[in-house]
């Protein structure tokens, strides 16, 4: 009896089988494939219908009116995979027949049936897609077998017992069986048909491009091609491309070209898109913009070429004539433009004569504005030979701080109403870069001008460069002007942008300067870019990759440690003549062309020696002189003054001499140069004794200084808070005080001095024997002179700065 | 100081007049100036400037058709001449220095510095 039982149940899976098979062939079709989705439903119904009708009536009943079958996993799956529409189809068939069957098991096997749908329809519900997962799969196959099991209690109690027993086994194992062979069948299918599907679309969508679309195989062979592929290679068919490679179409030269791009995209492995030449159908020339891509199996590796023609011949050719046509035509405008901008610019210069006032204005506004035309049409002109690839780059390794003091020296005319300043710092020395020197002087040219053009009148400008992470240079130039509204920011690159309309009238912009900039400095491989500078304006910079001989990093480190010098110059070539001598000497220098520069870098920057031209811009060169004397900051920094008139500027400094190292005329000659720096080396090297002199009278202060001489180096302070800001910044081997001072006593100095320290007392009044038992003397101004303190001083020096020699050092022209 | 010939040669007449008020700007420069190729070849011959600064588009014979013939002559040979062209283009430019031009002035000049540029020319020459 047992046996029967599998062998029914066995012959019903070969049903099943049977059903799959006919609902491959079926789906597989060219009627198949045609059917829409709710009608290829009702047709999976029907033909599980038809299983379950097979399956009935070939099972063995067990006992008269009771059939077991396999009828439950194809029911369920049916509504599994083809939704309600096969659900309704086959359930109904299915009840159908087996209520026409009859007996005692005719209604459970009904509920049977519904039970089966019901399990498939809430599988379906829960996963609509045709991808069914394998667990998800199982799940279905053990929900359909506890189904079949669950019908057995609507059986007549006195069978369903006796039945369960009997046949529990074989119907759990083989209706979970069949359920997930079905279901896996099944999804399998669908997958492919799907798949076949979108075959077809993606077909016929490359069959309709008209632009040529084909895949090669890595040798270069033809794999799948388009039409229009076919077309444009003279090739009767797609199907006589196949197999066959660019050689067999096309001349040696072409052929030869294309193979070199693909080989090129195939070594970089990445997508390429390029501007080819094109060979058409009948026989013309033209241009390709071409996307060449690698095509990759599963595991990643390279199979094929894609690639992708797009006509790009009348782009090509517009854009062409537009080209040409811009050139034209700013040609032809600079011809009569040559005439207006000469009469008008004789004639604003006087060189026809005085004008009346409102003449002379009339001619300045009509001159200025043919000068702004000459800008503009040499921008344009600019733009158009950048954008055809014509602007011809001369690239080569050079050192970037001439570029940058020629850029100054270049803009030294660029409103000078505005007196604007501009300095100079430099702290990368020696920097080179692969750039083509003339257009970055330009580009740096023009942030020049910008940062002038948005400072407030007599601001500061500073061009400055530094070395950023490994190998980078950043030139940048800020300005302390009102910076970029935000709104303009996103688009201050772009062609013609102004960051209001009226600033090109004011200023006579041509809102191309930055689009050409940027242009620029990307065909130099580099980047440019702008922030807000802290405390208000903004910074252009260019960042480039540092080039020249390769540096080690303590060769650089070495390099961007040197001594750094303070050039006060106002005229830039000459300025750049003694940086090139301070770097052949060794020394980093900034350049700043007026006092108020100077005196700002000289409180932010550290300044071995400073460079004073004594006539500085208009300027006394003696008041900054004297700035730098009385300045905590930079009181001791040697100064080398530098004038053409020598007389005059030695009689005005008589007296107050001290740190001057030396006095060079211009032109300045590099041997006295090197003289006076090696000064400034010696007296670096040996650190003389320093004094710290606490005093609020000049005269008291000069005479000492000039007594001791070049031998120690003395600092003034002429209050209590200035010599505390002294002694909180460094040691000193002696301290001369003043008691009485415009801000205190100088006796509340002494308990926060060292206790091993040296102090003179030199006050006019008389201090208690407490006080001077805590100092090395006291001497009383109406008692002793100046001379006495001096002579005192250098003897307690051996003692005070006992561990090296005073040493005479630093020259210079004292007392 | 020693007065120096300039010979200006354009075919535009306004051009020609700025170009000479331009030059007399240096008191040490003495100007004439020739409306063609062809009366710049005569007026070089019999005067000998100092410098001739050629216009290169210009209707016969145009700016460098004049250099190489300056060149050829041997009374006019050895005369440095400088193209002032509103063509600038950096190619252009090489090519008008491998013709034998010392230098390169680019239109529309500025009025006030021209006679300088001019100097430096000399001085170079």
């Amino acid at each position: 009896m047992t046996a029967t039982i599998w062998q029914s149940l066995f012959s019903n899976l070969a049903v099943i089988s049977l059903i799959l098979v006919a609902w491959g062939l079926l789906s597989d079709s060219s009627i198949g494939r045609r059917l829409s989705k709710s009608v290829e439903a009702v047709l999976l119904g029907a033909i599980m219908a038809a299983g379950t009708v097979a399956s009935m009536a070939m099972a063995t009943p067990m006992l008269t009116g009771f059939i077991f079958d396999l009828r439950a996993p194809l029911i369920a799956a049916s509504a599994y995979f083809g939704g309600p529409p096969a659900m309704l189809v086959t359930a109904a068939v299915a009840i159908a027949y087996r209520l026409q069957l009859g007996g005692d098991g005719a209604i459970p096997g009904a509920v049977g049936i519904v039970i089966a749908a019901a399990i498939g329809f809430l599988f379906w519900w829960k996963n609509r897609s045709r991808d069914k997962g394998l667990s998800e799969m199982l799940a279905f196959a053990l929900a359909v077998a506890a189904g079949s099991l669950v019908t057995f209690l609507v059986y007549p109690s006195s069978v369903w017992f006796g039945l369960l027993k009997q046949n529990w086994l074989p119907l759990v194992t083989l209706v979970s069986l069949s359920s997930v062979m079905i279901a896996f069948l099944l999804s399998r299918q669908l997958k492919a048909q799907e798949l076949a599907n979108t075959n077809m679309i993606y077909r016929a969508m490359v069959d309709e491009l008209p632009d040529p679309i084909n895949v090669k195989d890595v040798e270069g062979r033809f794999m799948i091609a388009n039409p229009a592929t076919a077309a444009l290679m003279r090739a009767a068919s797609v199907e006589a491309l196949i197999g066959k490679s660019d050689q067999d179409f096309y001349p040696p030269d072409l052929a030869e070209t294309f193979q070199r791009d693909e080989s090129d995209m195939l070594k970089s492995g990445a997508t390429r898109r390029i501007e080819q030449i094109a060979l058409f159908p009948d026989g013309s020339r033209g241009w390709h913009d071409t996307l060449k891509a690698p095509l990759r199996d599963e595991d990643g590796q390279t199979i094929g070429i894609i690639t992708y023609n797009r006509n790009i011949t009348e782009q090509k050719r517009v854009s062409q004539l537009k080209n040409e046509f811009i050139s034209t035509v700013s040609h032809e405008l600079r011809t009569p433009l040559t005439s207006i901008r000469g009469s008008l610019g004789l004639i604003a210069a006087g060189v026809t004569g005085d004008l009346p006032a409102k003449a002379a204005n009339l001619i300045k506004i009509a001159h200025s504005n043919s000068e702004r035309l000459v800008h503009l049409i040499n921008d344009i002109l600019d733009m158009e030979k950048i954008e055809s690839g014509k602007m011809a780059f001369d690239i080569r390794a050079m050192p970037i701080r001439p570029i940058l003091e020629q850029a100054i020296a270049g803009s030294a005319n660029y409103k000078p109403e505005r007196r604007v300043q501009v300095v100079l710092l430099d702290d990368a020395p020696r920097a080179q870069a692969m750039v083509d020197a003339d257009r970055l002087h330009q580009v740096v040219t023009n942030l020049l001008s910008n940062a002038i053009k948005f400072s407030p009148v007599a601001g500061v400008v500073s061009l400055a460069m530094e070395r950023r992470e490994k190998g980078h240079l950043r030139i940048s130039v800020s300005d302390r002007g009102s910076g970029i509204p935000e709104a303009f920011q996103g688009r201050i690159f772009g062609k013609f942008e102004q960051a209001d309309a009226s600033s090109t009238r004011d200023q006579g912009g041509t809102g191309l300067g930055l689009s050409i900039a940027k242009a620029i400095v990307e065909r130099l491989g580099g980047a440019i870019g702008f922030h807000d500078r802290d405390g208000g304006g903004t910074v252009f910079f260019i960042d480039l990759a540092e080039s020249g001989p390769i540096k080690s990093a303590s060769h650089l480190a070495r390099e961007d440690a040197r001594g750094r010098i303070l050039v006060c110059e106002d005229e830039s070539d000459i300025a750049a003549v003694i940086a090139t001598m301070l770097d052949v000497e060794g020394f980093a220098s900034d350049v700043a062309p007026d006092i108020s520069s100077a005196k700002s870098l000289l409180k932010t920057r550290k300044y071995v020696a400073v460079t004073l031209d004594i006539k500085l811009a208009g300027e006394s060169g003696l008041d900054l002189f004297r700035d730098i004397r009385s300045s905590s900051t930079s009181a001791d920094v040697p100064v080398i003054v530098i004038s053409a008139v020598l007389d005059d500027a030695m009689k005005a400094l008589n007296g107050s001499a001290i740190g001057i190292v030396d006095w060079l005329e211009k032109p300045v000659d590099p041997q006295r140069l090197h003289g006076a720096l090696a000064k400034i080396v010696a007296a670096r090297a040996d650190r003389r004794p320093r004094i710290l002199h606490v005093e609020d009278d000049d005269g008291v202060l000069g005479v000492i200084a000039e007594s001791l001489g070049a031998e120690v180096s003395i600092t003034p302070a002429t209050s209590l808070k200035e010599a505390n800001e002294l002694l909180a910044q460094g040691h000193f081997d002696l301290v001369v005080l003043d008691v009485i001072l415009p801000d205190g006593s100088g006796l509340d100095l002494l308990p926060d001095l060292p206790a091993d320290s040296f102090v003179i007392l030199f006050s006019a009044v008389e201090v208690d024997r407490e006080v001077g038992a805590q100092v090395k003397a006291v001497l009383t101004k109406t008692k002793a002179s100046e001379l006495d303190v001096a002579r005192l001083i250098r003897g307690l020096l051996p003692a005070a700065h006992s561990d090296r020699d005073p040493v005479a050092a630093g020259g210079g022209h004292s007392g | 100081m020693m007065s120096r010939k300039v010979l200006y040669v354009d075919d535009e007449d306004d051009i020609r007049e700025v170009a000479q008020l331009s030059l007399e700007i240096d008191p040490g420069f003495e100007v004439r100036c020739c409306a063609s190729g062809a009366s710049a070849l005569a007026e070089a011959d019999a005067w000998q400037p100092d410098i001739v600064l050629l216009d290169v588009m210009m209707p016969e014979m145009d700016g460098p058709e004049t250099l190489r013939r300056l060149n050829q002559a041997p009374s006019t040979k050895g005369i440095p001449v400088v193209f002032i062209t509103a063509r600038t283009q950096t190619h252009e430019v090489e090519r008008y220095k491998a013709m034998g031009a010392v230098g390169v002035i680019a239109k529309p000049f500025d009025p006030i510095t021209l006679a300088a540029k001019v100097r430096e020319f000399l001085l170079e020459a």
